[in-house]
């Protein structure tokens, strides 16, 4: 590792920071984060702040969504520093290439993947910090440093005597950093793998947690902003006479795209625009349907596709003409929006040698060049602060919300607050793409699969948010299945990609491995029924001697007494998982009623995540992913007619609430193989990559009908 | 001129009569723990008390208040069903990304002030107007039933 980049120096406001440079080969897997290239390797830094009161401040690149990563983080700090939970206190980092974490090379908070990257460089900080208050109070005692002691934020002598590190600070600050740590065994934990509640939870309840949208600064206005509802039109014929009458209405801002008006308060800005007048000019930018892009899905599946996995040399056809038997399905899922609790917001000051903005990113310090380039100001003149977000799911990876609010901000001199309304949250979302899978397995004489088949259909979204310069390698597109622990002896996945026009495709939950282990699982199932096998028996013998895998799923059906006698209206559906490093196996078991509404009575969860950093956290994400999915596989579908996005707030948008929400049992399988030696696995968006076709698979357990597209809903009444 | 009597506080405000309380709390007096989230009443992330009721604020013309008190999740800290609420939230930890919470938060005190042991029906017909796009429902229930068990001892 690079020396040079570990360092302690005293700030101009009497911390003590430390900034270590860690090992970059912690690298683990591959992260889907193809922004790499735009940006200089640096190891990462991970800054500890240390005041003289005691206090602590960790910064992190990460976002905050809600995914309790601030405790995690302050977890890993606190147990090898040494010091008291309630010590640190967790803040987002300024976007600097200081705070990237050693596998990646811009900030990035995606895929599940954010206690696992911290896991060691955290720890790692941590440990280094501990040994310098050592050294600096052996010294002051004159005693040697095995003689002296740790505890709580405090070193001890042999005597009695302690210093606190805040005490310690002033000459901890001149050892130098360590080169070599010892990390603690996983037995030595006292804070790592036990429940620890939340730091943000206090903050969050009582109404003082400042998200986005909260941001108050002096001189600040509020901004409505309304765009072209479909892709790419155009404002022309304008008149905002009524509007700039309105009280408190002082500004109307224009872009080609869209505008805003600008008021005291939001009232008055939604007034504003209500009586904005003008039109859109749509010219001829494509204007799909529902209908429209499905069939276009179904006509590019009569492609052959670009082989992006493939484990074996044998040529397909001859494997699969060895098959006795033969079962292929077609499945199909649709556009969705995000609908975040949080309507996208962003606040900025453009001044003429700096810019300023509040918001929450996934991507801070992308986000700071892009800004950069658009006002042609120095890198280091354009400050993000990153702001807890009322979620995320994906839509936080984009930019367009920022780049919009800046280049209306550059239009006024005092700080401006842009808010979409939710209408326009959802009217300008990213979807998440629609796609269809074709998917073949054939079996010899006694059942074995002898090959599969997996056809991917649909726009890849990474290749719109690489821009220009950078195109998809679309490893992104075999997120869940290149990773899935069932044995094939022939496994090929192809990917046809076919764009649809007049959306523009985002990030989602879960990302590709939802669309793709829904499709998957549905027809592991289907395969399990084929063959007249129990779901559970076929999985466990596709998983070989995978013993970890078969733990979770005897697990999971346990939990549930799977295989009971199943009534009529009401059963239960597998699904099993293996993505970001974890094995998640879910049972969902539910009911159609004679009238036919889908019940959801229990759900249970059985996740092996490696290692378990804060274990009712992970409890919490299973059963938030779970429900997010469950909500998403029963009701949602974007509705799009002439390229405009038709849903605009919940009340034709559906989710899932308290009434009918299932029971969630979620049980962790804390993995000894795995303990301590590798990162933790992701649990974020795990559940809801499971809850799709655990459910399908139930209902299908009902009806004996098998259910290939979403939502079900749509099934169900047809 | 509007005088309003907020949090314990009498207010008054220069703002048009069909100005939603929640763009007046937040706007103008810059309580931001009232969240918009839909703003046509389906959501829940803006419920504020009127007299002790759950209330939304987003479709509520501040103009219709009167003398009528409102209470925010910022004035609740005095109120010891409140208390058993925040801890009882503490216990089950069910925040994520935490923007609905104060809403349901005021909805479950003005329930438990109502019906001191709600039964698991009650509660979810109270709480099934709250969207929690982080799910965390079943730990929700939870605490409020946990409170419950507080308030009545
Ligand atoms: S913001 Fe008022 S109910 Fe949603
Ligand atoms: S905690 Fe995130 S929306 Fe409820």
């Amino acid at each position: 590792m690079n020396s040079l980049s570990r360092r302690a120096f005293l700030s101009a406001g009497g911390a003590f920071i430390l900034g270590f440079g860690l090992k970059p080969n912690f690298t683990k897997g591959n992260t889907v984060n193809n922004r790499d290239n735009k940006h200089n390797s640096v190891p990462l830094n991970a800054y500890i702040e240390v005041y003289d009161n005691d206090l602590i401040v960790l910064k992190i690149p990460f976002l905050e969504c809600g995914q309790g990563i601030y405790t995690a983080a302050a977890m890993l700090l606190a147990e090898e520093l040494d010091v008291r939970l309630e010590q640190v206190k967790v803040k987002a980092s300024l976007p600097d290439i200081a705070y990237i974490m050693p596998q990646d090379r811009t900030q990035l908070t995606l895929g599940s993947y954010s206690t696992g990257k911290a896991w060691l460089p955290l720890r790692d900080a941590g440990a280094s910090a501990r040994i310098m208050f050592l050294e600096s109070a052996s010294k002051l005692w004159n005693l040697s440093i095995e003689s002296c002691r740790t505890e709580a934020g405090k070193v001890y002598g042999p005597q009695g005597e302690s210093l606190s590190y805040g005490q310690l600070v002033l000459d901890a600050v001149k050892i130098p950093v360590p080169e070599q740590t010892k990390l603690k065994d996983v037995s030595e934990f006292k804070l790592i793998g036990k429940t620890q509640p939340r730091l943000d939870t206090m903050e969050k309840i009582n109404g003082q947690a400042i998200y986005g949208i909260d941001i108050k600064i002096p001189n600040m206005k509020i901004g409505l902003v309304h765009a072209s509802p479909v892709m790419g039109g155009k404002l022309k014929n304008i008149d905002d006479a009524q509007t700039k009458k309105v009280k408190n209405v002082t500004d109307v801002l224009y872009l080609e795209h869209s505008c805003c008006v600008v008021a005291d308060h939001y009232w008055a800005a939604n007034k504003g625009l209500q009586f904005l007048i003008g039109d859109w000019d749509y010219n001829d930018n494509p204007q799909s349907n529902n209908n429209h892009i499905n069939h276009q899905l179904h006509l590019a599946m009569k492609q052959a596709g670009e082989t992006l996995f493939k484990n074996s040399n044998d040529d397909m056809e001859t494997v699969f003409s060895k098959a006795v038997q033969r079962h292929k399905g077609v499945y199909q899922q649709p556009l969705l929006t995000h609908a975040a609790m949080e309507p996208l917001n962003c606040t900025v000051y453009v001044q003429n040698d700096q810019c300023e903005i509040w918001t929450g990113t996934q991507i801070p310090l992308w986000i700071r060049d892009q800004i950069a380039q658009l006002l042609g100001l120095p890198k280091e003149k354009i400050i993000v602060y990153n702001q807890y977000v009322g979620g995320s799911f994906g839509r936080r990876m984009e930019e367009d919300y920022i780049i919009e609010a800046v280049q209306f901000a550059k239009q006024v001199n005092y700080p401006l607050k842009v808010i979409w309304s939710r209408e326009e949250d959802f009217a300008q979302d990213h979807l998440r793409p629609a796609y269809v899978d074709y998917l073949e397995a054939g079996w010899d004489k006694a059942g074995n699969i002898i090959a599969l088949f997996h056809h991917i259909v649909g726009p890849d979204h990474v290749d719109y948010w690489e821009g220009e310069e950078k195109k998809s390698d679309y490893s992104n597109m075999v997120l869940g299945l290149k990773d899935a622990s069932y044995q094939f002896p022939f496994y090929q996945i192809n990917y046809t990609k076919c764009d649809i026009p007049s959306i523009v495709p985002g990030w989602w939950h879960g990302q590709e491995a939802t669309r793709n282990l829904f499709a998957f699982e549905c027809f592991i199932d289907e395969l399990a029924e084929k063959q007249k096998k129990d779901p559970i028996v076929f999985r466990n013998q596709l998983l070989g001697d995978n013993a970890e895998a078969k733990a979770v799923l005897q697990s999971v059906s346990q939990m549930a007494n799977w295989g009971q006698k199943q009534t009529k209206s009401i059963a239960q559906g597998v699904a099993f998982i293996h993505v970001f490093d974890s094995y998640l196996a879910v049972i969902v078991e539910a009911e159609i009623t004679t009238t036919d509404v889908i019940r959801l009575h229990r759900v249970f969860a059985a996740i092996d995540c490696g290692f378990a950093v804060n274990p009712d956290q992970v409890c919490t994400q299973i059963e938030s992913g779970l429900i997010f999915g469950l909500s998403t596989a029963l009701y949602n579908e974007a509705k799009l007619q002439n390229g405009k996005i038709v849903q605009r707030n919940f009340n034709q948008y559906r989710v899932i609430r308290m009434n009918e929400a299932p029971v969630i049992e979620v049980k962790i399988i804390q993995n000894s193989s795995n303990q301590g030696k590798n990162q933790p696995g992701g649990i974020g968006e795990l559940g809801t990559i499971a809850a799709a076709p655990a459910l399908a698979n139930a209902l299908a357990a009902i009806t004996h009908k098998r259910y290939r597209s979403l939502p079900l809903v749509s099934n169900i009444k047809n | 001129m509007l005088t309003l009597n907020i949090n314990h506080k009498i207010i008054k405000v220069d703002v048009p009569e069909d100005m939603p309380l929640l763009w007046v709390l937040r706007d103008v007096l810059g309580l931001m723990g009232t969240k918009y989230g839909c703003g046509i009443g389906e959501c829940g992330a803006c419920t504020v008390h009127l007299d002790g009721e759950a209330v939304r604020s987003c479709n509520l013309p501040v103009g219709l208040i009167g003398e009528r008190s409102v209470i925010t999740i910022e004035g609740i800290a005095d109120d010891p069903i409140a208390q058993k609420i925040l801890d009882a939230w503490i216990t089950h930890q069910p925040t994520q990304c935490g923007y609905c919470q104060p809403g349901q938060i005021m909805t479950a005190i003005s329930l438990l002030k109502k019906n001191e042991n709600p039964s698991n029906e009650e509660i979810e017909r109270e709480m099934s107007g709250h969207i929690c796009r982080c799910g965390t429902y079943q730990r929700v229930k939870e605490a409020i039933k946990d409170a419950a068990g507080e308030v009545e001892e």
